[in-house]
């Protein structure tokens, strides 16, 4: 027990009191002054909206592996399901200077993008393609075992009763999918606002258009502008809790049955 | 005279579909890793991995992550019997903390470090007369990855620990069997698989952090820059082949910590991935 | 409407060098229209698997299924017009009763869709139907055991199907239930008139509700039948034993006094009398309350069980040390002596598992 309020003190909760703390050092004031900074609600707003454009984008992308993963029984499953993790084996560092040179203008991707006009890295496109990257797994691995346990009587009462397949999926099968996909929607967009090495590099940084808050902060301690960079990460500390409480919230109801129903 | 298959939607579709997801956003990368690597033969790449800012960052790497990863590694055990064998008030709290690193902005999670060691920081003017640096140098990059590591081992461990429940190590206990006798030959051979993964899953994050330790570490090459780290200063000034021979050796360092693990797991017929660990 | 299964046959390759297993051997009976007929057997005979390949949900390697003589193999599920009831009825939990009930409806095409306030009807005639009116609004997890079922039956029933298949509907409810729900769906069928196929590993449910039973047994139909023809000729000692207890007694057949009888190893049992059987050996098997215990005629001691179901429950023990229970048939009364033999005169007699004449 002493080990464990010692090793958690020292390395959690001091310095997490220290961030908690700081911002009110020099008084309410000058906490105030620094929310009056419209380059940290510009990257904030970036941050939020290129994750929540990235979670979102993974939702259908998602649906579909998780439904291969869990009911199409084809050879290479096992190395399609050792694949989804990758984006989280791979150091984000890794995953930012690829990701930069594949949609780079002169990458693989980046290249055949410019000759239609599509312009990805450097631009907001680029936080989202790098977050999308990050948060595909989280997607995935929530909605996969929700599926696994989906009895596939249902389907098959659906297809009795007469319904076509675009009908099982859409009235059968996608409801009960609904509270896994806002969880894999909430982790991946909780992890999207502090995403940090596999964005900056693709995201070109310019204040006001592709800057994301993390970097911000970077920015901000650089200018050893402590108490600017402090409320930053607060507001995201705040933010990804938030968004963590609403997904074990909803987690916590779907067991007790109340959106889905319980197990006959 | 067979009347075809019914078995759920049509698959054969679906998993085209899904190959294509697969190899579009999930393949291609790691493979530009490596092509850009060998972007001017193996030996070039080699000759960049030996150069000796790399080998400080290579050593420094694995420095940190050794020393994280014990640490963690001891004190997540120890958490994790406690919070698994106690019920007292407030455990459900102690367990949310013992997971917020998950949740934290790794650039927060440097950040943090700064506040209290840092010039400006708590206890910066302590720390400049006593003549001990912390921020800028390596402890404070180790601080900075026992914090980002630090849920790994006591998550893994946690619920195996709970389902185990006490009834051996009471008879253990009948039988004369002091504390850590019990801890290191009752206890922990029954975990042992889940606590071998768990470090695994440590040690893949100590090496590849950068967010955090980029904050704290003053990027100083040759002396506090990690992998992560010396990636970037090399990709930044142009060295793309020297950058993408770094970013393959830590991809492969990183992936085969979770490839062992994945295949652990396989074996002990577990199936929840990597990250289904981590939500 | 009348289905006839033609030697279906369902194999399944055996893997890593083991034999093929056939799931079913080729199949063959006919339900006429409006009967109820049982699939009934120990678990592993086939009878969901059968019950499946009817609704076409499970293919099959050779034979046929002919709905009013007519080939289903080229509809496609969903064109049948199969009511199937689930073990786990399989409702949609995140819809209310009424939109499970309502769900066959809801999703033809809007050309043949009735109106909604006929649709509504239609579900508020079906809940009548089920005995749950005012439930419509009610979540499945609302719902009991019994009601769930009832409800699986209700949304079956709904596209107005020509065959209704349940696929052991009982077996997830208790006991009292279970009786309720099966008399109750008894009196369903028999105010519908709508040809039913049960699948069920309880041989009194069967006995209860269906009109028709097919006995299986390893993938193959070991007999077809009512249940008391089931009862009276017995193809195999099998079938004997699943519909029923039973009693056995092993002997041989001879011919004493020009006439050929059957002499029971146990000397307690008297011979009796049979026709057409050559000589050999053979075994007796009956029920119960087929056996009367004579006096004077043996050794063996008695004593009262009490009753069930107004009989008399009696345990019997032989000298050598055999016991069994029997019961006495209504108007017998319990033999006076303490002694007694066995009357088996109406067992029917087996040899190498096949039946060789029935008693009179």
């Amino acid at each position: 027990m002493g080990v464990l309020m010692l090793w958690l003190g020292l390395l959690v909760l001091l310095p997490l009191s220290a961030l908690i703390l700081r911002p009110w050092q020099d008084g309410t004031a000058a906490m105030l002054a620094t929310l009056h900074d419209s380059r940290m609600f510009a990257a904030l707003g970036t941050s939020f909206s290129c994750a929540a454009l990235a979670a979102l984008a993974n939702i259908p992308a998602g649906l579909i592996l998780a439904w291969t993963l869990a009911r199409v029984d084809l050879p290479g499953r096992r190395i399609m399901d050792a694949l989804i993790d990758l984006p989280f084996a791979i150091p984000t560092a890794v995953t930012g200077i690829t990701l930069a040179t594949l949609y780079g203008p002169n990458g693989w991707i980046g290249s055949l993008l410019a000759k239609i006009g599509i312009q990805v890295a450097f631009t907001p496109a680029g936080i989202v393609i790098a977050l999308m990257f990050v948060g595909l797994p989280f997607i995935v691995r929530s909605i996969e075992p929700v599926l696994r346990e989906l009895p596939l009587d249902l389907e098959e009462a659906a297809m009795l009763l007469g319904a076509r397949n675009w009908q099982i999926a859409l009235r059968v099968i996608l409801p009960p999918l609904l509270p896994a996909t806002v969880t894999g929607f909430g982790l991946a967009f909780a992890r999207g606002i502090g995403e940090y090495g596999s964005v900056i590099f693709i995201a070109g940084n310019k204040p006001f258009f592709s800057e994301i808050a993390p970097l911000l902060i970077v920015v901000r301690l650089q200018e050893f502008n402590y108490p600017g960079a402090t409320s930053i990460a607060l507001l995201l500390l705040i933010a990804s809790l938030i968004c963590l409480i609403a997904v074990s919230f909803l987690r916590r109801h779907v067991s007790r049955g109340l959106i889905v129903g319980d197990t006959p | 005279m067979s009347n075809g298959r019914t078995k759920g939607l049509p698959g054969l579709s679906l998993a085209v579909m899904s190959w294509m997801i697969v190899i579009l956003i999930l393949i291609i990368p790691p493979i530009l890793i490596f092509a850009e690597a060998l972007h001017s033969g193996f030996v070039a790449a080699i000759q960049n991995l030996l150069m000796p800012d790399a080998l400080m960052a290579i050593r420094l790497t694995l420095f940190i992550t050794v020393i994280a990863v014990s640490i963690n590694a001891i004190c997540g055990t120890l958490s994790a019997w406690a919070l698994s064998k106690y019920r007292f008030p407030g455990r459900a709290l102690l367990i949310s903390l013992i997971e917020l690193p998950i949740s934290v902005s790794p650039v927060v999670s440097g950040l943090i470090w700064l506040l209290l060691f840092g010039a400006q920081g708590w206890w910066g003017d302590f720390l400049i007369r006593h003549n001990i640096t912390i921020a800028f140098a390596w402890p404070g990059i180790l601080l900075a990855t026992l914090f980002v590591t630090f849920p790994y081992v006591a998550r893994t461990l946690l619920p195996l620990m709970e389902q185990q429940g006490r009834d051996t190590e009471e008879a253990a206990a009948l039988l004369g069997a002091g504390f850590w006798h019990i801890l290191l030959h009752i206890t922990l051979p029954e975990a042992r698989w889940a606590l071998v993964s768990g470090i695994l899953l440590t040690t893949a994050r100590a090496m590849g952090e950068f967010g955090a330790v980029s904050v704290i570490s003053g990027h100083i090459p040759g002396m506090t820059e990690t992998m992560p780290l010396h990636i970037e200063t090399l990709y930044n000034s142009y060295q793309s082949v020297a950058a993408f021979s770094m970013a393959a050796l830590l991809a492969m360092m990183a992936m085969g910590t979770v490839g062992v693990r994945a295949l652990l797991e396989a074996r002990s017929h577990s199936t929840s991935g990597v990250v289904s660990d981590l939500t | 409407m009348s289905v006839q299964i033609d030697s279906l046959t369902r194999r399944i390759s055996g893997r890593s060098g083991k034999p093929d297993q056939l799931l079913l051997d080729s199949v063959s009976f006919t339900v006429e229209d409006g009967s109820f007929a049982a699939l009934v057997g120990p678990s592993g005979a086939g009878k969901t698997t059968l019950l499946r390949a009817i609704a076409g949900l499970d293919p099959y390697q050779s034979g046929h299924i002919l709905a009013d003589g007519q080939a289903m193999e080229n509809l496609n599920p969903r064109e049948r017009r199969i009511g199937f009831v689930f073990q786990s009825y399989a409702l949609f939990r995140h819809m209310t009763v009424a939109r499970n009930i309502s769900f066959g409806l809801d999703i033809l095409p809007a050309s043949q869709r009735p109106s909604s306030d006929e649709i509504k009807r239609r579900v508020e005639e079906l809940l009548e139907l089920i005995g749950l009116p005012n439930m419509g609004g009610a979540w499945p997890h609302q719902l009991s055991g019994g009601q769930r079922q009832r409800v699986a039956l209700a949304r079956a029933l709904a596209i107005q199907p020509r065959l209704l298949l349940l696929d052991e509907p009982f077996g997830a409810l208790d006991p009292v239930v279970r009786r309720r729900v099966r008399s109750w769906v008894r009196d369903l069928h028999e105010r519908l008139g709508l040809t039913t196929i049960l699948v069920t590993h309880d041989q009194d449910e069967a006995l209860a509700v269906a009109d028709f039973l097919v006995v299986m047994q390893n993938g193959k139909v070991v007999q077809t039948g009512d249940g008391t023809s089931l009862d009276a000729h017995p193809r195999t000692p099998f079938i004997l034993e699943f519909l029923g207890e039973t009693l056995t007694f092993p002997g041989h057949c001879t011919i004493q006094d020009g006439q050929a009888v059957f002499v029971p190893d146990d000397a307690n049992a008297m011979s009796f009398p049979v026709s057409n059987i050559s000589p050999g050996p053979a075994e007796a098997m009956l029920r119960p309350h087929e056996m009367l215990l004579v006096e004077e005629k043996g050794t063996a001691t008695w004593r009262s069980l009490g009753n069930r179901n107004g009989l008399s429950r009696i345990e019997a023990r032989t000298t050598e040390g055999r016991h069994f229970e029997v019961l006495l048939p209504p108007g017998h009364t319990p033999p006076a002596d303490a002694r007694v033999g066995f009357d088996v005169s109406k067992a029917r007699l087996f040899r190498n598992g096949h039946l060789l004449n029935v008693a009179e």
